[in-house]
């Protein structure tokens, strides 16, 4: 395992540099340069070309874009993620500031999508074919089609303007500090999220119980006398797990990106819609941290998965 | 059998799922949002436009070039200044009670500079913190806010007397005195400063040079004989000089003074200003979720409201809100206009505004060079059935940079007629097999996309074939700003209150020189505005003015389209609230109040 | 509706207590997309204590669900026992409660599956999932249980059972995980043993040694054994008496070595007379042409008619469904012409003496 661990951590952290000089490298391609976006044009002087031509030298967007690659990644490995162009403001904070919103609306949407498509999903497959498979699934496959952003707009619509329970956006009331506010104000987004994010790996789920429920050892446990439920729970959902676990690892990654159309339209000040923000200005240092973060997530969550993947299931070696 | 019957049950339950759901979405379904929902920008109305277009408009930002109205020296209209209750010293916010949630139409930068300038929301708190010396009235001209009494201007308009009213004190407690107003002037004018606009409004100021090369530590322009009176002097008759300027919001000297110049418009200081003489002061800055305000107690008239909270939301948050009365006001598009009006107490107030939406030519092409060729743009597009259409006729139609009074009476209004436009084509030998490529930027602007469509579709039967690009904020630098496009369509254009401000970006100039972006150039029309802007008297100034919109009307600088108006919701609680053609800057906010 | 196949006394096994086992007129039924499928049709048949009865038959012919439904091991949403009675010691198990038959399962009776590759779950180890039966029923602590897992395993012939009970399935050979199973199966001693196809999906030289495996087990529990196989060869080798079924219905019953000399039903003698011989000289098989019948329909007359050589164009084995008479010592046919048979079967050479499957 020591060993296997090793190897896989080299070709990761080779996948993570190659992974950060494409992306710097498209980034900077884009077209529009950040601090000429800054200026309307309608305010254009003769010096205009000038303070464009020495900002763009202080903060070393003149020099060649190798050695603006191996500056910026010399200072992130100290931590240093340097400033944004925008605004001057350290990126570590802008994305520090940003990473907790949508953390905890990530977090909370995930862990009720795992949970509804876990419940759902196992229920469906234990009655597959009857009545509330069919109520499951399709309410399942309405959720996948229907864009979020639409089902979020429908229930602000019902919960907050016709029926008045639930505010109706933010992560607060303005001036509110208690935490019964911002829960109330957690439950449509992480509700919405919940379910949007729960609809594919519930299918998913559903399959993988199918499988298993209709394996040959189920049959054996019933044999032997246990009920079920028992067969359900010792022998059928732990052997389902597996697959589910390694889906659930590759999940991860979007803790971090958020969900850019419900962060709009709840008004959550996350990274998701900071990240279409900078990107609209061409924000370089923010959108090469935000890539950099979410590549080592990405990265990371796939070791894991695989290291898991081994871990729970004996039938796969490390090789 | 049994297995495709069931499918097909399925599927008709889909179907008829889907019908039901249809059906459900009418017209004043706020479900309509959806479509600019899922971009994140949504149908903001023009005066309060997204980041990334208002980088192209002269967005309303009261401390620009051009966002201010006529001076009013000796003026038509006997306007006074900002008036209010008068309050005890530290008493200010004594009587304030309640709390006001207003929104922001886009994340500010943080900056809450006065001499930033460039961002629109960043305005809306700038304008609640500090206070300038004149500032635009809801009737569009210039009052006096800070200075007391109108400023006087010399007979050979070079020279500006400014009176500072007594008694006003920082939010800190020091007072106000002309000492802060020569340096927020002199930072102003200085070029070394960050993103400094010296250049476009300080060029003519007396000492200027010595100033900007280091050979004189100050402004000779610039002086105060006394703490409450505050002189210019130019080297040049501008009479348009005090719009341009005179709404510059006041910084206190003692607190910004030794901030480094050339970091200053972004040092960390502005991120939460604490000294200002304005109404509030900032208590919080929850970056991306809003800006929160108190009244400040030092102020010099009773404030009504304790706390402000301005919400950054998109337009469809901040209409949903305004239902469920988590918002007390916000700017609606006209699309939403007749489903707000059908909300439980939101009332509904439009004031016209001063900017418009026009397209650009880039005139050092050949073929733009022409007036026939721009006149026939004008006949060949019906700009009154965009105005009907995109924004449900809550807007005029334009016929000139200008706006009334500085506009003659009897100016051609181009009525829609493609046979005269195909005629002046052909006499001005169009060829059209060129096409003509029109840019702009969409997001959060659903008028411009449609206009940009009806001028394709219409301008095609007259032979000018248009090609329609989007663009991102992005493409502005390397195209509009150094005179490589067609046409480019864009909205601010707010010259109607100081007409002055049309010189700049009107006068000759090279691609990427100046503001004007359009490269438009007329020796007459620029050598009339001269005259104008050196004429003191009113009335001649006016007539100035009238003479030469005649000759822009002829030979148009840019294509105008339509002035919207401005549209604002307002809750039922909010009282005293006075709409401004200008959507960050607010009148008179202490007057407002929050009923129970 | 069901047709009444009389049962004499005669259907009695050898000796004269009590059946530990009597199924009686068992009929189960599967809804399917394509309408219901009757795959066991009015089976009847009993076993004895201690005794091992071969049950042989073409893949469809409803042995295997026979043998599950006597502990009610048909998936019941589209199965269902439809009619007839399971008397297992006395005890109906038709309509009894799912506590009643979980009781019985993996005590009193014991199922041996055919493909212990997927009956054994994965991800367990082999000694836990033995282990699991015993706690069930037995009670034992988690540590008891092991041992005795151990204690099985080493019976049924694993060496090294301490080591091998913490592996996992896939660990173990094809033949070793055969014995799991049947350590399993064994584990509480049940009284009675289905083994269903346990030997199908292991190749030949393993095969035997499994049989080998069977048998010792057999003997040690003293349990009564239901083999299921469609190969005639391991039920001469191991089983007494032999049910041969078709169309989801018993053909023939009877001693293994008088049905292998003298087959009384046509498809009896069909199978035999396919079997590869080792002694004779044939160029070519001589397999029973024409497939089996759907079990979509229920079939009036005789399921085997439309390929008998004796019924094939009369009338009243299409149309009446012969019943399941005694036609000599222990020995039931359900043909109308029962003695036709005799005539087309040649000598078989798979039947080995009866001296030996005795031993």
């Amino acid at each position: 395992m020591g060993a296997y661990l090793l190897r896989r951590l080299a070709s990761t952290v080779l996948v993570f540099f190659l992974i950060t000089i494409v992306v710097f490298t498209l980034i900077h391609l884009a077209p529009g340069d950040p601090i000429a976006m800054q200026i309307p044009p309608d305010q254009y002087t003769s010096a205009t070309q000038d303070f464009i031509a020495a900002k763009r030298h202080e903060l070393g967007l003149d020099r060649a874009l190798p050695i603006q690659y191996l500056t910026w990644i010399g200072h992130a490995f100290t931590g240093d993620l340097g400033l944004s162009i925008v605004n001057g403001r350290p990126v570590s904070e802008i994305i520090g500031e940003r990473i907790v919103p949508t953390l905890e609306l990530m977090s909370l949407g995930m862990i009720l999508a795992i949970v509804i498509a876990l419940v759902f999903g196992t229920w469906a497959a234990v009655r597959k074919n009857r009545i509330v498979d069919y109520v499951i699934t399709f309410f399942s496959m309405l959720t996948i089609s229907t864009p979020g952003f639409f089902i979020g707009i429908m229930a602000i619509y019902l919960f907050s303007v016709k029926l008045k329970l639930l505010p109706s956006a933010g992560m607060s009331t303005t001036g509110v500090h208690t935490t019964a506010d911002a829960l109330k104000h957690l439950i449509l987004p992480v509700t919405i999220l919940g379910l949007t994010m729960s609809a594919g790996l519930l299918r998913f789920v559903r399959g993988a119980m199918i499988s298993e429920l209709t394996a040959d050892y189920q049959r054996t446990a019933l044999a032997k006398g246990l009920t079920r439920g028992g067969v359900v729970v010792k022998h059928v959902f732990r052997n389902a797990l597996i697959p589910i676990l390694t889906v659930i690892a590759y999940m991860i990654p979007q803790l971090l990106s958020g969900a850019v159309l419900i962060e709009s339209v709840f008004a959550w000040p996350g990274m998701g819609s900071m990240v279409v923000d900078e990107a609209a200005k061409n924000d370089f240092p923010v959108l090469i941290a935000f890539a950099m973060l979410t590549a080592i997530l990405v990265l990371l969550s796939n070791l894991v998965a695989d290291v898991l993947y081994t871990l729970v299931d004996p039938r796969v070696k490390l090789r | 059998m049994k297995r495709q019957r069931k499918m097909l049950a399925m599927v008709a339950g889909i179907v008829a799922a889907a019908m039901v759901l249809s059906a459900c979405s009418d017209p004043s379904n706020p479900a309509d949002e959806t479509t600019s929902a899922a971009t994140g920008q949504t149908s903001s109305p023009a005066a309060g436009t997204t980041e990334a277009s208002s980088a192209a408009d002269t967005a309303a930002t009261s401390g620009g070039t051009a966002a201010t109205s006529a001076a009013t020296t000796g003026g038509a209209e006997a306007t006074e200044g900002t008036t209010g209750t008068p309050a005890e010293a530290g008493q200010a916010a004594a009587n304030a009670t309640g709390t006001l949630n207003l929104f922001m139409y886009q994340k500010p930068n943080g900056f809450f500079n006065p001499l930033h300038g460039a961002s629109g929301p960043d305005q809306e708190v700038i304008s609640l913190v500090y206070e300038p010396l004149l500032i635009a009235s809801p009737s569009g001209a210039l009052v006096p806010d800070l200075a007391d009494g109108t400023p006087t201007i010399s007979s050979d308009a070079k020279t500006f007397t400014f009176k500072i009213k007594k008694g006003v004190l920082w939010s800190d407690g020091q007072p106000l005195t002309s000492k802060d107003v020569l340096f927020t002037y002199t930072r102003a004018a200085d070029p070394n400063m960050d993103l400094s606009r010296a250049a476009t409004l300080f060029s003519t100021v007396e000492g200027i040079d010595d100033f900007a090369s280091g050979k004189a530590k100050t402004i000779s322009g610039f002086s105060t004989p006394d703490d409450q009176t505050f002189v210019i002097k130019l080297t040049e008759p501008n009479v348009g000089f005090l719009g341009q300027i005179g709404t510059i919001e006041i910084l206190p000297e003692h607190v910004v003074g030794k901030l480094p110049i050339k970091t200053f418009t972004q040092d960390p200081y502005f991120a939460k200003p604490t000294v200002g003489t304005g109404p509030f002061t900032v208590a919080e800055f929850k970056t991306d979720q809003y800006v929160h305000l108190t009244a400040n107690p030092n102020f010099r008239y009773q404030v009504g409201v304790k706390d402000v909270f301005l919400k950054i939301l998109t337009s469809d948050v901040a209409t949903q809100q305004l239902q469920t009365g988590e918002l007390d006001l916000t700017n609606i598009a006209p699309v939403d206009l007749d489903v707000v009006k059908g909300f439980d107490g939101v009332t509904v107030d439009t004031i016209d505004t001063a900017g418009f939406v026009r397209a650009a030519w880039n005139q050092s092409q050949k073929r733009f060079q022409d007036p026939k060729v721009l006149q026939a743009f004008l006949y060949g597009t019906d700009r009154k059935s965009i105005v009907e259409g995109a924004i449900k006729g809550q807007g005029i139609v334009r016929n000139s940079v200008f706006g009334p009074p500085w506009q003659a009476a009897d100016l051609n209004d181009y009525p829609y007629d493609p046979d005269k436009a195909k005629q002046l084509l052909t006499e001005a030998g169009w060829d059209s097999s060129q096409p003509v490529e029109l840019a702009w930027i969409s997001a959060g602007n659903p008028d411009r996309d449609a206009a940009a469509q009806v001028m394709q579709n219409q301008l095609k039967n007259v032979g000018i074939n248009i090609e329609l690009k989007q663009v991102q904020a992005s493409w502005i630098p390397d195209h509009v700003s150094v005179g490589k496009f067609d046409m480019f369509m864009y909205g601010g254009g707010d010259y109607t209150a100081e007409p002055a401000s049309v010189i700049p970006i009107t006068s000759c100039q090279e691609p990427g020189k100046g503001p004007n972006n359009g490269l438009y150039c007329n020796k007459e029309f620029s050598a009339l505005l001269t005259k104008a802007n050196q004429e003191n008297d009113l009335a001649a100034r006016t007539k100035l003015y009238q003479q030469a919109s005649k000759i822009e009307n002829e030979d148009p600088s840019q294509m105008w389209l339509y002035s919207p108006k401005s549209l604002w919701a307002v809750g039922k609680t909010f009282q005293g609230f006075q709409p401004q053609a200008l959507a960050n800057s607010w009148f008179e906010p202490w007057n407002w109040k929050k009923a129970s | 509706m069901t047709e009444q196949v009389s049962i004499t006394k005669d259907t009695a096994p050898i000796g004269d207590e009590q059946p530990l086992l009597q199924v009686t007129d068992l009929q189960v039924e599967f809804r399917t997309d394509a309408g219901r499928a009757y795959a066991v049709d009015g089976v009847s048949f009993s076993i004895a204590a201690g005794e091992i009865l071969g049950v042989v038959g073409e893949s469809g012919s409803g042995k295997s669900v026979t043998a599950m439904s006597i502990l009610g091991l048909v998936p019941s949403p589209p199965g269902r026992i439809a009619g007839g009675s399971i008397v297992l010691q006395g005890q109906e198990l038709v309509g009894a409660s799912e506590r009643t038959l979980r009781k019985l399962r993996g005590s009193a009776v014991g199922v041996i599956f055919q493909d212990p590759m997927t009956a054994l779950n994965p991800v367990q180890r082999v000694g836990r999932q033995i282990a699991e039966g015993i706690r069930i029923h037995r009670g034992l602590s988690k540590d008891k249980a092991l041992e005795r897992a151990v204690e099985l395993l080493a019976l049924v012939g694993v060496p090294q059972p301490e080591l091998r009970a913490r592996q996992y399935p896939h660990e173990f050979s094809g033949g070793m995980r055969q014995r799991a199973m049947i350590a399993m199966a064994i584990a509480n001693d049940p009284a009675l043993l289905i083994a269903d196809e346990p030997t199908t999906a292991l190749d030949v030289t393993i095969q035997a040694q499994v049989l080998d495996v069977i048998r010792h087990s057999q003997q040690e529990t003293g349990a009564a054994t239901i083999f299921i196989t469609h190969d005639l060869g391991v039920v001469a080798e191991l089983a007494e008496r032999v049910m041969v079924m078709y169309g989801g219905r018993v053909m023939e019953t009877g001693r293994v070595s008088t049905i292998f000399r003298q087959p009384r039903h046509p498809y009896t003698a069909g199978l035999l007379a396919s079997l590869p011989s080792l002694t004779r000289d044939d160029a070519e098989l001589t397999p029973i042409p024409g497939n089996p019948p759907s079990i979509l329909a229920k079939v009036k007359g005789c399921p085997f008619q439309p390929r008998c050589v004796i019924g094939r164009d009369r009338d009243i084995c299409a149309a009446e469904r012969p019943p399941l008479l005694e036609v000599g010592t222990d020995h039931l046919s359900a043909c109308h012409f029962p003695d036709e048979v005799g005539a087309s079967a040649p000598e078989q050479q798979v039947a080995p003496d009866d001296s030996e499957v005795r031993s």
